[in-house]
Order: structure tokens, then sequence, then C-alpha cells
């Protein structure tokens, strides 16, 4: 009865509680120690389109990741990043360069991924106050949503809204804002699979809502959590492997 | 995608037994993720630069037509022990280059083995050396040469045994010793060990590149309120005197979640002249003077269109020359630029429009196969 009573009079205490456990569940989703990754990015404006092929490996949530372009245009180059730093392998210079830190946030390779977007997993329920804003059916599927508001400075995105499929805790919709509540982008998710525990989406749709009639739509090929990586992926002498 | 395809078919004929790839919409993925490749596998590039150059009315001749049509081809065979990479140029020079360069050029830029071996990396054959930081004004620059047309182009490498031992997962000894490509010169060698301090890469030089030519310095890159890097070397003859000293420090920020990027660099070379009537060029020195700077400003419009304008400034004559360009994705692998140069100053100066011109103009189109 008195459990009834404080659930009666804290609603609020007992959504915020709701939300947390949702998110942990996302964030357990995205959690790995190693990951293993081959995937297509299909860039399009209009008619126009670029297609970009590449595999990689990352651990710990992304802070380290590296990536290597296997379509014919961007063929060798590769991608190191380790935190917040990025190095980039340019095979026809055989040279590798170091890119500002502050370029982390454009589009990678021209896309409407910017290499932070790519490279960085956060851990949503650390990084944001969280609150459930209610449910919504996405593509036939019940979702909750989920408001984020970032609690620290370095967060990816201001706030997030998420709507969350009740069933696999899988986001099929991301909206993403800026600090004066412009919204940036958004993200689908589609052809949800399970590996494991976990479940991920194989084919994701970006938009930046800041380019007129852009897109970008990744699919992974393959998708492989928490396998032996070798430490020696994530250094400099592997750009030039 | 059909004249990337005939691209293939002019430059394969009779090539048959290489993989090479194909349109992208449908080459195998999974096959090319694989580490190991199965064979040698072939790529290119051909690239076609038609310029215009009005000359001032003062000069009997005021327009001028040049065209340099570039193919590349690029060899490479990836194992997990050892990789080979090749990489050939066939330049058809026609209108005014082709009275500087010839009808046609040939340029071997790269062919080497690298052994990833358990105490180091071996690279032997013709490979890029390089030291310090990347990109202009670079002191330890082997290759002292700026492409206004294309400021990333790659440099041409040295017939050199190349030694690069890593000793942390950032940080590592590369040693090299070489010749040029026509071997008659002194042997080069050099020693650079480089670190991963915070965020910066950094590290020192020592580098003999022939008779009474050393350069020794220090350099980093990285990052604090904006991408900052510097650069410091110093002549030595054999004998370790002091000779002269080349610097550059620069400063790189984008805006707009790296839409805008701008980028500042200053550039000193003791050698360089202090006056314009002492101009003497040099293969030892990037330009003529001694006080340079160099400004940027890209803007990335989206994924299929930028413009930029980059200034160099010469702060000796304080003459400039202006490259706006624009440039566009016209299909996968297919990129269109336009790109202009105006010279500032006139008569002695290094950028003046006796010399480059009133202005010039270049329609580049490039596609990769």
């Amino acid at each position: 009865m008195k459990k009834f009573f404080a659930l009666f009079m804290f609603p609020s205490l007992l959504f915020a509680q709701s939300a947390h456990d949702i998110i942990r569940k996302v964030d357990a989703n995205q959690d790995f120690t190693s990951q293993k990754f081959t995937m297509r990015m299909t860039i399009e404006k209009g008619s126009q389109k670029i297609i970009k092929a590449l595999y990689g490996y990352g651990k710990s949530r992304g802070e380290k990741s590296f990536m290597e372009f296997t379509n014919p245009e961007d063929k060798g180059v590769k991608y190191l990043k380790i935190n917040d730093e990025l190095w980039i392998y340019f095979p026809d210079a055989d040279d590798i360069m170091k890119i500002s830190g502050h370029m982390l946030r454009q589009g990678m390779m021209g896309s409407d991924i910017s290499y932070e977007d790519m490279m960085r997993r956060e851990e949503l329920d650390k990084t944001y106050s969280v609150k459930l804003a209610g449910s919504e059916k996405i593509r036939g599927a019940d979702c909750y949503i989920i408001e984020l508001d970032a609690k620290i400075k370095d967060a990816l995105y201001a706030k997030q809204i998420l709507y969350i499929d009740k069933d696999t805790f899988v986001p099929l919709k991301i909206e993403m804002y800026a600090r004066g509540g412009r919204m940036l982008k958004t993200m689908e998710e589609f052809n949800i699979t399970r590996e494991g525990s976990r479940y991920f989406a194989r084919k994701i749709f970006i938009k930046d809502l800041r380019k007129k009639d852009s897109s970008t739509t990744v699919e992974i090929m393959e998708m492989q959590f928490n396998i032996n990586v070798p430490d020696s992926i994530f250094t400099r002498r592997s750009l030039r492997k | 995608m059909r004249f990337k395809y005939l691209l293939v078919l002019l430059l394969l004929d009779g090539a048959s037994g290489f993989i090479f790839a194909g349109d992208s919409d449908d080459f195998n993925l999974d096959d090319k993720s694989q580490k190991n490749q199965p064979a040698l596998t072939m790529s290119g590039l051909l690239r076609n630069d038609t310029f215009y150059i009005r000359m001032p009315e003062s000069l009997l001749r005021q327009n001028m037509f040049a065209d340099v049509l570039e193919t590349r081809l690029i060899l490479d065979r990836s194992r997990d022990d050892w990789s080979f990479y090749a990489d050939g140029r066939l330049y058809i020079n026609t209108g005014e280059f082709q009275n500087v360069y010839g009808l046609i050029q040939l340029k071997l830029m790269r062919t080497y083995l690298r052994w990833f071996s358990p105490v180091g990396d071996f690279t032997l054959g013709k490979t890029y050396v390089n030291f310090g930081n990347s990109g202009l004004f670079n002191p330890f620059e082997i290759d002292k040469s700026i492409q206004f047309t294309d400021l990333q182009y790659a440099r041409a490498g040295l017939y050199a045994l190349e030694y690069y031992l890593p000793w942390q997962d950032l940080s590592g000894l590369k040693v090299y010793t070489g010749y040029n490509d026509n071997f008659d010169y002194h042997p080069k060698w050099g020693i650079s060990p480089g670190y991963h301090i915070g965020k910066f890469d950094l590290g020192a030089v020592f580098n003999h590149s022939d008779n009474n030519k050393n350069v020794s310095g220090l350099y980093f890159k990285g990052d604090a309120f904006a991408g900052i890097n510097g650069s410091w070397g110093l002549y030595l003859n054999d004998k370790l005197e002091y000779s002269h000293s080349e610097a550059s420090a620069g400063i790189d920020y984008s805006f707009f979640d790296g839409k805008v990027i701008t980028t500042a660099l200053f550039y000193f070379n003791e050698n360089g002249a202090e006056n314009y009537r002492n101009y003497k060029a040099s293969a030892d020195s990037f330009l003529l003077a001694r006080y340079y700077a160099f400004l940027s400003f890209v803007w990335i419009i989206d994924e299929f269109w930028s413009a930029s304008a980059n200034v160099f400034m010469n702060l000796i004559d304080n003459s400039m020359v202006l490259l706006p360009s624009f440039s566009a994705v016209i299909a996968n692998g297919l990129i269109l630029t336009f790109q202009a140069s105006f010279a500032t100053a006139l008569k002695d100066a290094e950028f003046s429009r006796d010399k480059m011109g009133d202005f010039t103009a270049m329609i580049r189109v490039e596609g990769k196969f």
C-alpha cells in the first residue's frame, strides 16, 4: 500500500527511473569492448549519388577506431581515431596526416555523418539527462519517446529525441538538436538484427537538415562484437600496412 | 558510368589478368575487405587540365593556351606481412606546356616493397621519404616544389631503403638512406624520432641531403584552442657549422561543423632574398623571398560542391597570388574543378602579372577508376 501511495504521489520519479532503465538498455545494445564491421555508405543529393565502402575495427565504445576505405575512388585511405584525435593515411602520398580536433565535426568523406557520429559511441545515460516523453508507433513498432539533454559540454548534441523500440531497445528514429533548439539531423534505423544478446540496425538513414535534398544511407554488411581485435591495429604503424 | 568504363577499357587494353575495380555499384564489398588480396590490383586516374593564360597588353602575345593530360596507373598488393605499391604517371603536354616540358613526360612516383617485420617496417624501392609535418612550407621536405594548381599533389619518391621502428602506438623512429632519380649525387640519409605527447605529434629531424647540406630541427602539430603546427630547421655544413634557418608556424580552425575551414601559415627562409633584386631560384627553397604568408579559406557547400580561396603573400615585395577555385562531383569518382589565379604586382615582383599573366583560368576534369 505504501509503495502504491509513493508511485501515485511521485509519478515523475517513476517515469524518470523508467527512462533511465530504457536508456541503459539502449546503452547495453551499443556497448562493446571490441567490434569489426564492413559497411557501404551511399551519399545522395537529388539524383546524384556517391558510394563509399569501408571496413573497420573499434574498441571501448569507439575510444579507439580504425577504418579503411575499399571503394575504387578512395581505396587505401585509412583513418585512425584515438579518443578525440584523428590521423588519416593517403596511399598516393604514402603519408600520414594528423587532423585537427575541430575537424571531427565535419561530414566524413562528404557524408551527413560526422567523424564523431561514426567513430564515437556515447554512453547516453552518463552524457545526457533523460526524460520519458511518451510513446509512439514508428513503422508499426511501439516505441518509447526519450528526450536527452546534454549534461556535459562535449556531448555530441545538445539535445536528442529517441524513438526506442519497446522490444529490441534499438532507437528506430533519432532527432538531433543544436543548443538553440534547431533540429540538425534525423536518423532512422532499419533491418534490426540480433547478434548474441544485442540488437543493432543493419541499415541507417541519416539526413542533415542543414543541407537541401541530402541524405546518407549506411548499410552494414558484416558486424561482429566483442571479438579479439589486437591493439596493434590502433597504431600509427597499421596506417601504412 | 559509361565514361568510367571507357577509360578503364582504354587503359587496360591488353592488360587482362589483373583484377581491377569496376563500377562502384557492383563491386564485391566482401572481397575488397580482405587484407590479403588474392592478386595484384590496379587502379588509376585520368586528369585533364586545360589552361587559358591572359598576358599583359605590353607583351606581343596576349592569349596563351596549354593542356596537360595525366594518366596515373597504380598497382598494389597487400598481405599481412608485406605490401607492394607502384604509381606511374604519363603526361601529354600540348600548347605552351609542350614548348616547356615536351609532348610526353613519364614519371615513376613510387615502386616499393614494404616488409612488416617483427622488428619494424622496411621499405625498399622508390618511396616518398618525409620528415616533419606534411604539407606546405615544411622545412624538412626533400622535394621543395609547390604546385599552385594542386597544393596537395603528391611528391615523387626517392630510391631509398627506409626503416620505421615503432616504440609506442603513436611514436617511432624513421631512418632512411637513398638517392635521387639520377643516382649521381651524394647519397642522402636521415633520422627522425617522432613522439605523441598530449594532443601533439612532435619530433626531431636530422637529414643529410648532399655534401655540406644538412638540416636539423624540431616540429610539432596538435590541438590547443585550434589546430596549431610549427617547424624549425637549421641548415648546417658537414662540420655542423650554421648556414641558415627555415621555419613555419600555422594555425587552422573550422566553423559550422567543419564546413568552413580557415588556415593561416607563416613561413621564414633565412636563405631567401630580402630584396626583389636579389631573387634567385633554388631547388633548396620553396620560393624566392625571406618571408611569406599563406591564407586559405575552404567552404564545403555540401557533399558534391566546394569552393576555396588560397592566397600566397610575398612579404618582401608585397606581391600576392590569389587562387580561387570551385569543385563539383559530377558522378561517382568524377570531379570537375575550375580554378583561376590572379597575380597582384607588376614587373620584378615574384607574383607579378608580367611573369604569371593578368590571370590564368584552369578547368580540370578528373576521373578515378
